[in-house]
């Protein structure tokens, strides 16, 4: 038995495409394959006797001559048919693989016996032969899978598990892999990511390679087999376009938690629209005015220079619970978020710092409702300033720590659409998250060594650490009055401590910044 | 209301307030702790991640080291490779000198040296004329 069996449904290949693609595979440096092609009735005269000739010379080859065309998916489930490997390479009658693909894949499968789906990096092949459009993926990423089929090509897929789901489904033509590998990730014990380019999508003016809108009724397949997916897994959500080839996902909470929304207040004036403004008053008012969810109750920790008859007065205004921690000595960002997490009684709650001001007045139901899995540790909507600038879609770390997203503009949706989604990242900013304490409190919250910005990055490592994610969402949008800089001495403390994550960001491994606000 | 009953009444009061004021004290006290903990969490934290990083780092400049150590073995074994052939054409030009002493020691060398020397003698007054 042998340990791939590629997959390859043909139907009308460009000739000079196909030997591309035929040459890819017999020249992989791992021979331990065997290649099920289903030729879907091409009316092209040289397709069938072509591939007779390629089933002659090499006995690993396997062909299925369907009588009458069935479209992708019916020819699909023949070459599956086929199969008797272990594992199902997914390759598209046009495409090229790297010569090593199915070592690398054969190595990174050794280190993860357990994994049942497994996808890598991908770029595309122009009509003249040159390669663009470098894709380097994110690890493993279920919330960026619903808005986007981002692992698409390469894929492979433990055949058991496939069969186990029915194989590819009539209906879904055009996205009939992703719904495939939607319905697999569903049981999958593991998903793996090989971060190098192994597939070579070819870009013809007829493929969704070349463009979105080049096969309309493959998105509207794509979105039925995430609402299916969501249907299935049991997951209330709303899906609609988010742009080309993008899903939203607004989920739903199911159960309305109980959330202590942490509000750290100094006594601090600032302009604020022109006006003078007491910022803990200002975000009270954002507090109240501008949210929508019920359960919540106000922690406020205080500074000890904050006047209590100003404290007084903000609690008043609140008809639901409120509570007063004092925090003695100098107040720090950090320990206040502390003191606020070893006070809060509820599993979850949602950080606001007194610079922030609410946009969108259902932030607290969106951010809840991405904390359904229990590897969640944090979700935070998008950050921008005064004139709507996004200020961070997320932390990065390549090539160095970043806020994502900073300086571009809010209709942007940023490299392959990812402003544009809800998707994991390595951190967040804590300005305004929503969180589940017991995960912040494992790692000790938020370190008091860093005076400034890069305490978002510091926890986001320890949470990387232990196995707990991030997830940014654009459903959700708070202004920030402030600026998010970084200082010399927390640099060097960081690098002292994660000096080996700066530049091996596995989430977002290319440069996200606009030119203009790149730290120095 | 009776006296008495004021009295209790009272005494409850105080008792009440006192116990609210150390609960209040102890969940003040409590809460301080958790900060504590919380901090000393973080401290441990970063202990590690100082010591995975040196880690890192030396496993790192482990990994450079062995590759400049194997580039270095490869370098000097393409030396040793290349002494060995300039010793064989050393070798071997030595061979060719010690044939052309004994070919030119020869007697059919000297007769040949001999029979030519009308020939040479010719070409060398050609060139100089």
């Amino acid at each position: 038995m042998p340990r791939f069996s590629i997959i390859t449904p043909v139907f009308n290949p460009p000739r000079d495409a196909f030997e591309v693609c035929v040459k890819s595979v017999l020249e992989q440096t791992n021979p331990d394959w065997e290649w099920c092609l289903a030729n879907d009735a091409s009316p092209d005269e040289w397709v069938a006797p072509r591939l007779q000739e390629l089933q002659l010379t090499d006995a690993r080859i396997r062909v299925i001559n369907r009588v009458r065309n069935g479209g992708i998916v019916a020819a699909s489930n023949d070459a599956i048919a086929l199969a008797k490997g272990e594992f199902l390479v997914l390759l598209d009658n046009d495409d090229e693989l790297h010569h090593e693909t199915l070592d690398l894949v054969a190595d990174a499968l050794n280190d993860a016996p357990d994994c049942d789906y497994l996808y890598s990096d991908e770029n595309k092949i122009s009509p003249e032969g040159s390669h663009f459009d470098d894709f380097a993926k994110p690890m493993w990423s279920p919330e960026r899978l619903l808005a986007q089929n981002y692992t698409s090509h390469l894929s492979v897929l433990r055949r058991t598990l496939v069969e186990q789901v029915g194989r590819f489904r009539i209906g879904f033509d055009g996205s009939q892999d992703y719904d495939l590998v939607l319905r697999v990730v569903e049981k999958a014990r593991r998903v793996v990511h090989v971060p190098k380019v192994l597939y070579h999508w070819r870009s013809l003016p007829t493929s969704t390679a070349s463009a979105a809108s080049a096969k309309p009724y493959a998105f509207v397949a794509a979105l039925k087999a995430v609402e299916e997916h969501l249907q299935r897994t049991n997951t209330p959500a709303e899906v609609s376009e988010a742009g080309p080839s993008l899903a939203r996902i607004r989920r739903q909470s199911r159960d309305n938690p109980a959330i202590t929304v942490i509000v750290p207040v100094d006594d601090i004036q600032q302009r604020i629209w022109g006006v003078e403004t007491l910022l803990a008053r200002q975000v009270s008012d954002s507090l109240l005015r501008k949210t929508t969810y019920n359960n919540f109750s106000v922690l406020f920790v205080a500074s000890a220079r904050m006047d209590d008859q100003a404290l007084d007065d903000i609690r008043a205004r609140f008809e639901r619970p409120t509570q007063v921690v004092r925090l003695s000595g100098e107040f720090s960002y950090s320990q206040a978020m502390n003191a606020g997490l070893v006070s809060c009684t509820t599993p979850q709650a949602a950080l606001l710092d007194q610079f922030c001001d609410v946009i969108d007045s259902n932030w607290i139901e969106t951010l809840t409702a991405y904390m359904h899995r229990d590897s969640v540790a944090i979700v935070a909507p998008v950050l921008v300033d005064q004139f709507g600038v996004t200020l961070s879609s997320g932390l990065g770390l390549t090539p160095e720590p970043h806020d994502i997203g900073a300086g571009r503009q809010p209709d942007d949706l940023g490299p392959v659409g990812m402003f544009a989604i809800a998707r994991e990242c390595f951190g967040v900013r804590t300005r305004c998250a929503v969180v589940d304490v017991a995960s912040l409190k494992s790692v000790g919250g938020l370190s008091r060594d860093y005076d400034a910005g890069l305490v978002d990055f510091d926890l986001a490592c320890k949470l990387h650490e232990v196995g707990k994610h991030a997830i940014i969402t654009p459903l959700a949008k708070v202004r920030l009055f402030d600026e998010l800089r970084m200082t010399d001495d927390e640099e060097r403390t960081f690098v002292s401590r994660w000096g080996r994550y700066i530049g091996n960001d596995p989430y977002t491994r290319f440069e996200t910044r606009s030119r203009q606000t790149a730290y120095a | 209301m009776s006296d008495d009953a004021l009295l209790d009444a009272a005494i409850r009061d105080a008792t009440e307030l006192r116990l609210t004021t150390a609960l209040r004290a102890a969940l003040e006290l409590k809460a301080a702790f958790e900060l504590e903990v919380l901090n000393a969490r973080d401290y441990a934290a970063a202990q590690a991640a100082i010591i995975g990083e040196l880690r890192y780092r030396l496993e790192s400049s482990a990994q450079i080291h062995q590759l400049h150590d194997k580039n270095h073995r490869e370098h000097i074994e393409r030396l040793e490779a290349a002494l060995r052939e300039a010793s064989k054409a050393a070798h071997q030009a030595e061979g060719l000198r010690r044939q052309i002493a004994s070919m030119r020691g020869s007697s059919t060398w000297r007769l040949g040296r001999v029979i030519m020397l009308p020939v040479r003698a010719v070409k060398r007054l050609t060139r100089h004329g």
